[in-house]
């Protein structure tokens, strides 16, 4: 477990602002505790302040995780999101795109989400931004990056991919034992 | 439900066509002819003759059973079409039509046939009456019941005869309903006798044969009972009439499975068939007579319709149970002769055998086959239950154990069917209400699990995969069997706490605690098995538990990580006895080595569960103890054995569910609160065997029992063996079991010798010593300010600790080891404490009152670490070695020791000890290195080299650098001040004593030489200075600064990017 270096640090907040924007914010400042941002085998990890203290007393071949996990960096150090940052990137989204029931399944088996299946999309979402992918009954299922921007949605026929898969909550299912292999 | 129809339907229906074909009452004169000779006969003869008569044609018609429904056709289209149609339709339509009938013409004849009696006897008008109409109902039903039944006969056997009573008792009641059940239920019984006469027709001559044949009948009657409810009620019925009737029946029972017995019941049963007969004559003729009376035509008709109906099923039934009867009469007597031959038999039939078995065993001095045992009876009961349900020997016995006859049939029978699949919402994300909605939307079919539980829900079932619906991908539920629900719930864990689920994988309890405490305080997770910890994350952020520290340690050391736990979840691995029908390979797969190997671990991480807790804690202090066996070695045991050794009391569950636990079992006899444990069986809560025992801890006290106690000072090898087998011990049947115990014990050694020894018995008397020396140390600390006082207090200590370790030298070979080494450690203590006695030479002054302060400290440590370590919270327990880096001082060193013998229950007192010796001499090398480093550098080159000279110290000094690289660099900072103080105290009463600030070394001296002048002021205040320098660099400073640094490098970074979005 140590900080993120600075040039980690730059990544993973532009990153993460893409998905939150400015909501970034409320992640660092809570009124219920100090939290932070803990590398640890490539691997961020968010948690308390007084969650990571407790975790030091485990040596670190035992150690599996802290908090939760958001992602890792590549060896190409780009940092990636893992379907288990839902929990945060979700309540503080920006930009949402709610798919049909119809489309629900497919996306939940990695599969990108094309006009048919674009039940809402938020106003002005420009083009290549994150996006929270959430169900008509507003259930988070995974995020991904706009394809097309909301204008362009309009007139997209309807075959036309609106957004890029980039996680979904399948994985949990699909990939259980790929998801955290990296960690073990 | 077609009866009720046809009540509606009869006044609507009734007059037209039945008007018409009342037209021809000639028909009935004509139709009367033949009846009322009979009539007549009725008031020449009792009626009982006319039966007898009756009886007899049938007995001539009745061998051959199909010639006599045409016969039948043909009297009744001889009689009257009425009567035709009544009795050969059966179909409802033509019975409509009939009701009205019907009526006429029973009013016709009764009216004729009333007179005719009125004028013998007008006092029975009313229920010769009935006894009229029935005669013509006689006709009617003997001619249906001719292919079965022969009444006169079946007077022969007992069954019939008290059931044809009871048809009396019930007559008298007047009630209809019932008089035409009973017709009924004693029709059945003369058909299911009809093949019985026919056996002791053919067998009269020889009584072996007859024995077979009415054993054969009562078999199938037997057997009808275990299958049909109706034959049941007739054996009921036997008992409830005739006590000594059913005795008999039973013992007839028998006779199937030993044929040679039965000669004299024969007889018995002859005479009693004789009595029944003539009652049963009468019985019928009344019976049948009364009910035909009062019934309604329609009546008349369904009740014939149903007993044409049961007399088939009858005939169907019996046919199947002659077949199964007739194996059964061969194979029983097997059973019980050779138990070898089951390789012949069929599941069937090995069915059949556990059944019988099993009622023999139910009462068995009356069953009982004379000169066999109940274990013999056992035995073919446990080979047949093992072949029947493929279990394996081992684990059938031990389910017999726990389980009477009857409950373990049934458990065994719930075992092979899957339990109702249960979901668990998370609470974190949905409600359950909402989360039944969405899935009833989905197709699912649910209903609430129970009362206890406000997040359970069952599914019976569903058109999607219910493992695979956005609703549980998205974590609004957990497929979670209800008693680990149930487990969940017991522990109950409050918000803000911290919790430790110990088998955490796959998460479904973790993620549960994680829902009740709201994702406040902490909750800690660990899984040994790194297989499955993947599964246990993927869990735990799917449900979106937050405050989670995952880790993958042995359970069994967790101590060293973390203690003063508010609340332990230890759902321990076991054998899985209680989740068979989950996974059907523990019938066969597993064997008493398991179960031990199980049990051992339990027990050791059960101990490691409760050492965790924090007793003063203000909400908790709870250890949850669970397992999916249903084995009370894996349970009541384990407990027991936790109960025994930590000071842990049993607390109810909280939950109205599960039966109590075993208080008594075998030999086994567990603490009497251990009926406020939980047991969960599948047929009888319809969950997965489960055991639950909640357990509060009082304090951290470690007892050890009084058995061990006595012979701690045997080997160790001992030790272990009676702390294995205390309780078969306790139970008195010693001189029995004495070989299987010692090979149990054998065995135990093998697994326990690793732990128990080490583990147990051992830190106990480190304990206590260390208590002592608090004590001790707290008496003298006020003394201790001044500096001959403390010299006392030293040698006093090391006094203890040669005590200790000469005391211990006798138990074994490594502890003598040990004992040797820590032995030579006061030796040389001694040594220098000679020192003492020779004041002359300041130095060697100034030396004593060197090796003085680390004692007094370390005394003063023990005091301050015991009574802290109830209180200290897991921040600080953190701390698990105290601070050793080279820069510290001396005393930062001490605070190890206690600390080690608290938090490493691991080792042997006799290693802890020497451990603190080989710490202490260890310090004092270290007192030579520090100090000397700070006077000259080049002494402090030469001190390794006089290290490696001496033999006896240089392993330690070797060893404690080891230990230092292990230690955590992390302090309490309170220890540290309080060390620090005396610390300060000691210099500058040194100071005061010397002045002289240079350290000497005597190279050639023979033990540590190194005459260390007592510190002065400064030179503690640098090391104070030092300190208290590093301190917040190193302990806040990774944390708090580090946080600040980011937060702000963050809210930079932020701003930038902030920036550039706005720009974009």
């Amino acid at each position: 477990m140590k900080r993120l270096s600075d040039e980690r640090a730059k990544i993973f907040f532009e990153k993460l602002t893409k998905y939150i924007g400015t909501n970034a914010k409320q992640l660092i400042d809570r009124p219920d505790g100090t939290y932070c941002f803990r590398e640890n085998k490539n691997k961020v990890y968010y948690a308390s302040e007084k969650l990571i203290k407790l975790a030091e007393n485990i040596k670190p071949k035992d150690l599996v995780c802290v908090g939760t996990c958001l992602g890792k960096f590549s060896k190409t150090n780009k940092f990636k999101f893992s379907i288990t940052a839902l929990n945060y990137l979700a309540p503080y989204a920006q930009y949402k795109i709610w798919v049909k029931s119809s489309c629900e399944q497919q996306f939940l088996y990695g599969n990108h989400i094309s006009k048919s299946g674009l039940g809402r999309i938020t106003e002005n979402t420009p083009k290549y931004q994150g996006a929270v992918v959430y169900s008509m009954s507003d259930v988070p299922l995974g995020f991904g990056v706009v394809a097309r921007s909301t204008s362009d949605c309009k007139m997209a026929d309807p075959l036309a991919t609106v957004c890029f898969h980039q996680s979904d909550i399948g994985e949990y299912l699909r990939s259980e034992d790929t998801l955290f292999s990296t960690i073990m | 439900m077609g009866r009720k129809g046809s009540f509606a339907e009869r006044p609507i229906k009734g007059p037209g066509p039945k008007a018409k074909k009342q037209g021809p009452p000639v028909l009935i004169k004509s139709f009367k002819a033949p009846p009322s000779p009979k009539a007549e006969e009725l008031k020449l003869s009792h009626r009982q003759k006319q039966r007898l008569v009756k009886r007899q044609q049938k007995k001539l018609n009745k061998q051959p059973p199909p010639s006599k429904k045409q016969l039948q056709q043909k009297k009744l289209s001889k009689y009257d079409s009425d009567e035709s149609v009544e009795k050969g339709s059966d179909i409802d339509e033509e019975s409509d039509n009939e009701v009205v009938f019907d009526n006429d013409d029973s009013d016709s004849e009764n009216e004729t046939e009333v007179q005719g009696f009125t004028d013998d006897n007008k006092s029975w008008l009313t229920p010769k009456l009935k006894k009229n109409g029935r005669n013509q109902k006689d006709d009617v039903e003997d001619s249906s019941e001719d292919e079965g039944s022969s009444e006169e006969e079946d007077g022969e056997d007992q069954d019939q005869g008290s059931d044809e009573e009871q048809g009396i008792d019930e007559e008298q009641g007047s009630d209809e309903e019932q008089g035409s059940d009973e017709e009924q239920g004693s029709d059945e019984e003369m058909d299911e006798n009809e093949y019985d006469s026919d056996d002791v027709k053919v067998g009269t001559l020889n009584d072996v044969s007859v024995d077979e044949g009415e054993s054969a009948s009562d078999d199938d009657g037997e057997s009808n009972g275990f299958l049909d409810k109706s034959a049941s009620e007739d054996n009921e019925d036997d008992d409830e009439v005739e006590g000594s009737d059913s005795g008999d029946d039973e013992e007839e029972e028998d006779s199937a499975e030993d044929q040679e017995e039965n000669d004299s019941e024969d007889d018995q049963e002859g005479d009693d068939s004789g009595d029944d007969q003539e009652e049963d004559d009468s019985d019928d003729a009344s019976e049948k007579s009364d009910d035909d009376e009062d019934l309604l035509p329609i009546e008349k008709a369904s009740k014939k319709l149903k007993l044409k109906k049961e007399t088939d099923a009858r005939l169907a039934e019996e046919e199947l149970q002659m077949n199964i009867g007739t194996s059964e009469v061969f194979t029983l007597p097997d059973t019980d002769g050779e138990a070898d031959d089951k390789k012949e038999l069929t599941l069937q039939e090995i069915h059949q055998r556990i059944k019988d078995v099993i009622l023999v065993l139910s009462d068995f001095k009356k069953n009982r086959e004379p000169g066999r045992t109940r274990s013999e009876y056992t035995q073919l009961l446990r080979s047949d239950l093992c072949r029947y349900y493929s279990y394996n020997d081992f684990l059938m016995e031990q389910l017999m154990n726990i389980f009477p006859l009857n409950e373990l049939i049934e458990y065994l029978e719930t075992c092979e069917l899957p339990r109702p699949v249960t979901i668990r919402t998370n609470t974190l994300r949905a409600r359950r209400g909402d989360l039944a909605k969405a899935l009833i939307a989905r197709g699912v079919n649910l209903d609430p699990l129970g009362k206890w539980t406000k997040v359970g829900l069952v599914i019976y079932d569903s058109a999607v995969p219910i493992g695979a619906t956005p609703e549980h991908l998205s974590g609004q539920y957990m497929i979670q069997g209800a008693s680990s629900i149930a487990v969940g719930t017991i522990l109950d864990a409050q918000e803000n706490e911290n919790v430790l689920d110990m088998c955490a994988a796959p998460g479904g309890k973790t993620t549960h605690i994680g829902a009740m405490m709201k994702n406040t305080g902490v909750l800690f997770a660990n899984d040994a098995n790194r297989k499955r910890v993947p599964a246990l994350l993927a869990n735990i952020h799917r449900l979106g538990v937050m405050n989670c520290i995952i880790s993958g340690q042995d359970g069994c050391t967790y101590t060293t990580i973390m203690r003063g736990l508010d609340r332990v979840l230890l759902d321990a691995p076991c054998s899985g006895t209680g989740v068979v029908s989950k996974d059907p390979s523990v019938k066969t797969s597993k064997s008493e080595v398991d179960i031990q190997r199980c049990y051992n671990l339990q027990r050791r991480l059960l101990l490691e569960a409760i050492d965790c807790v924090n007793p003063k804690s203000p909400t908790g202090g709870i250890i949850v103890y669970s397992t999916c066996s249903i084995l009370p070695e894996e349970n009541e045991w384990v407990v027991d054995y936790a109960l025994k050794r930590r000071h842990v009391k049993l607390v109810p569950t909280g939950i109205d569910l599960g039966t109590e636990g075993f208080v008594n079992y075998r030999q086994f006899r567990f603490h009497p609160s251990m009926k406020l444990a939980r047991r969960f069986y599948p047929h009888t809560h319809n969950m997965d065997g489960f055991f639950v025992a909640k357990l509060k801890k009082l304090s951290h006290i470690v007892t050890t029992p009084d058995e061990e106690e006595e012979e701690i000072g045997e080997s160790e090898t001992i030790v272990v063996e009676d702390s294995g087998d205390r309780e078969v011990v306790q139970t008195k049947r010693k001189a029995e079991n004495l070989e299987a115990t010692e090979a149990k014990k054998r065995k135990r050694e093998e697994e326990q010798k690793k732990y128990v020894a080490k583990v147990f018995e051992k830190p106990v008397v480190v304990k206590k010593q260390v208590n002592e020396e608090a004590t001790q140390s707290k008496k003298n600390k006020k003394a201790a300010a001044k500096g001959e006082v403390t010299w006392a207090v030293a040698t006093k200590t090391i006094a203890n600790v040669e005590q200790t370790s000469s005391g211990k030298k006798s138990k074994s070979k490594k502890q003598a080891a040990a004992a040797q080494l820590s032995q030579a450690e006061p030796a040389s203590f001694d040594s220098v404490n000679k020192s003492k006695y020779f004041p002359q030479s300041s130095s060697s002054r100034s030396k004593q009152q060197g090796t003085e302060t680390p004692i007094r400290s370390e005394a003063k440590n023990n005091g301050t670490e015991s009574s802290k370590s109830s209180a200290r919270k897991s921040l600080n327990s953190k701390q698990k070695n105290g601070v050793e880096t080279n820069n510290r001082s001396v005393k930062v060193e001490f605070t190890q020791i206690p600390s080690n013998t608290l938090i490493d229950l691991t080792e042997t007192p006799t290693k802890s000890q020497q451990k603190n010796t080989t710490k202490m001499s260890a310090s004092k090398t270290k007192i030579q290195g520090k100090t000397s480093a700070k006077a000259t550098p080049q002494q402090s080159q030469q001190t390794p080299k006089i290290k490696g000279s001496k033999s006896p110290q240089t392993k330690q000094d070797t060893q404690t650098p080891i230990s230092s690289k292990k230690q955590d660099p992390q302090t309490s900072k309170s220890t540290e001040k309080q060390n620090k103080n005396k610390n300060n105290k000691s210099s500058s009463q040194s100071a005061a004593s010397d002045t002289q600030k240079k350290i000497k070394m005597h190279p050639k001296s023979a033990i540590g030489k190194v005459e260390v002048d007592s510190l002065s002021d400064s030179f503690a205040l640098k090391v104070k200075a030092k300190m208290s320098k590093k301190k917040p660099v190193k302990k806040i400073g990774n944390l708090k600064p580090n946080k600040k640094d980011d937060v702000s490098k963050k809210a930079t970074g932020f701003k930038s990017k902030m920036g550039k979005f706005k720009e974009l």
